[in-house]
């Protein structure tokens, strides 16, 4: 009898501590659940990817806010690096003189742009300078380029578009598209309205093309999978999260995220080109 | 009573491994099949074209490969930032400690051997330099052709910077004893290099053998050529090997491409490249 008493007593402790235990770690959990906010700065160029991320992570982690913004890729890592902000996003390689023992970055997709012509267009390879001379103009006529005697039909996308920023910033460096060029309203109208003018070039991502255009190679290097990957095709580049130290809990999920299937999945929806 | 104790218990129980799985879920989807290679551009090269025949015969595993310098490549692999270090050159002190200090412990796969060989202007009448010669030349001790018995004819140097395998190579074996590279040194890299060599008479700088073609004139070192006979032999002086680091836990699909590369297929592309194939 005495035993069942104390075998009992010794449930009702043990229960109780459990519970003590539960309660704690509940407490621990609320610790975290407490609001917490991000500030992730950087490459405006990623910005619109970003705000996609957001939404995501948002529905997994309710209660950590991320505050983000653009201010270009050199003025996120320093500001990263003096602890202003929690990440950095870079649409470029960390440099040699901006590196150090703290900074880790993770590449976290690639980006690539596709420079589309008719099929029937028998150019079949150019490289960048020449990219940006078309697109600037200079070059007017497929003659110059190994083509028919026929003038060069810009086709282009309208502001905001994330393709045009990124033709801005891998091809143009600092000049402006030709006036005569036309800017379709979507990636499907651009590829239409090239698919119907053999004299037409313009500018995809990877996931838009089709059978109906062709792409062109660029310094004898194809548009694929495989070549972006490898850092081969020249009109590509890697977008980098960048950490300094030890970053908050927070951030550490959101890296996770970002790198996760799901993260993966939404840079790829957005036409970047998953690494992980 | 003591039934519904113990149904308690369990609930408690259950809802504690909820919770200790719950936490442990995030860190695990990081490990993927995917392989992120960083580091030397004189690998790189190799490296990308091996990646993508294996993307081909794997294509649901992506291979990155960015080329940011021998020393960043080892600090990407002990930060875990990538799975693959690509190496010029031995890992420096420094990055040794760091790996140390962080618990990492790497494994070495030579893919190839390299030589670091001098270049000069098609014009220039030298044909060969001593270790000696070379290491006063880029020091700064001798800064005239006519000191060499060449062409009166001021010596523009061009050298790497601090993170490249070629410099860290060349540091070791041409300039050794403290000896450092003269400031006023042009740094640019091996392509830039190439150029600014072949349009300026009195330029010298030093590239590896993918790198050598008749736009430049190379020099024999100590009247030893930098071909793939002296080289395997070792007797050309300034040898290096071409080299894949990875970690000690690394994963299986890591292991795998890093394999790749010693089969005869991965060889095929070293040779491609012009350098000496490791097997």
């Amino acid at each position: 009898m005495k035993h069942i008493i104390m075998f009992k007593r010794l449930a009702k402790v043990s229960a109780a501590s459990l519970l003590l235990l539960l309660f704690l770690s509940v407490l621990g959990c609320g610790k975290e659940a407490k609001q917490e906010t991000l500030l992730i700065a950087g490459s405006s160029t990623m910005l619109p990817y970003m705000e996609k991320l957001e939404e995501g992570f948002k529905k997994i982690h309710p209660n950590i806010l991320i505050e983000s913004d653009g201010g270009g890729s050199a003025t996120g890592i320093i500001a990263v690096k003096r602890n202003a902000i929690d990440l950095a996003t870079m649409s470029r390689e960390v440099k040699r003189e901006e590196d150090d023992p703290y900074i880790k970055d993770y590449m976290v997709a690639k980006d690539a742009l596709s420079i589309v012509v008719h099929p029937a267009n028998p150019v079949v390879n150019i490289n960048k300078d020449q990219i940006r001379d078309i697109f600037t103009g200079k070059i007017n006529n497929w003659r110059q380029l190994g083509g028919s005697d026929a003038p060069i039909v810009l086709v282009g996308r309208k502001k905001g578009s994330t393709t045009r920023k990124g033709m801005d910033e891998m091809v143009l460096g600092g000049n402006d598209f030709a006036k005569s060029i036309a800017n379709a309203e979507s990636a499907t109208k651009l590829a239409e309205t090239v698919a119907a003018n053999p004299n037409a070039i313009g500018y995809l991502a990877l996931k838009d093309l089709n059978n109906s255009i062709k792409s062109l190679e660029i310094n004898g290097v194809a548009i694929n999978r495989e070549s972006i990957l490898s850092g081969h095709y020249p009109l590509s580049r890697s977008f980098y999260l960048v950490i300094y130290d030890k970053p908050k809990a927070g951030i550490q999920k959101f890296l996770d995220f970002v790198l996760s299937k799901e993260g993966q999945a939404i840079l790829e929806h957005e036409g970047l080109i998953k690494v992980n | 009573m003591r039934f519904k104790d113990m149904r308690l218990v369990c609930l408690v129980l259950m809802s504690l491994l909820v919770l200790t799985y719950g936490t442990g879920w995030s860190s695990r989807q990081l490990e993927t099949n995917n392989v992120h290679l960083r580091g030397s551009s004189n690998v790189a090269g190799i490296a990308q074209q091996v990646a993508e025949v294996y993307m081909h015969e794997n294509p649901d595993i992506a291979v990155t490969v960015t080329s940011i310098g021998t020393m960043r490549g080892i600090k990407s692999l002990i930060d875990a930032t990538c799975n693959v270090a690509m190496a010029s050159s031995e890992s420096s002190d420094e990055q040794v400690k760091h790996a140390k200090d962080n618990d990492v412990s790497m494994t070495k796969h030579v893919i190839a051997y390299d030589a670091l060989v001098p270049i000069v202007n098609p014009s220039n009448s030298i044909n060969n330099l001593s270790i000696d010669d070379l290491r006063k030349v880029f020091s700064g001790e001798i800064n005239n052709w006519e000191q060499l018995g060449g062409a009166s004819q001021p010596i523009n140097i061009v050298s790497y910077d601090g993170s490249s395998g070629n410099y860290e190579t060349w540091k070791d074996v041409v300039m050794r004893e403290g000896k450092v590279v003269t400031p006023t040194a042009k740094i640019m890299s091996a392509n830039d290099m190439k150029k600014f060599v072949q349009q300026n008479p009195g330029a010298i700088g030093y590239v590896g053998l993918p790198s050598l073609d008749n736009t430049i004139k190379s020099l024999t070192v100590e009247g030893v050529k930098a071909e793939a006979s002296n080289i395997k032999s070792n007797t050309y002086p300034i040898c290096r090997e071409l080299v894949l680091y990875t970690t000690k836990d690394s994963r299986e699909s890591v292991n795998k491409f890093v394999e790749y590369f010693l089969t005869d297929k991965g060889q095929e592309f070293v040779k491609k490249a012009g350098v000496i194939p490791a097997k």
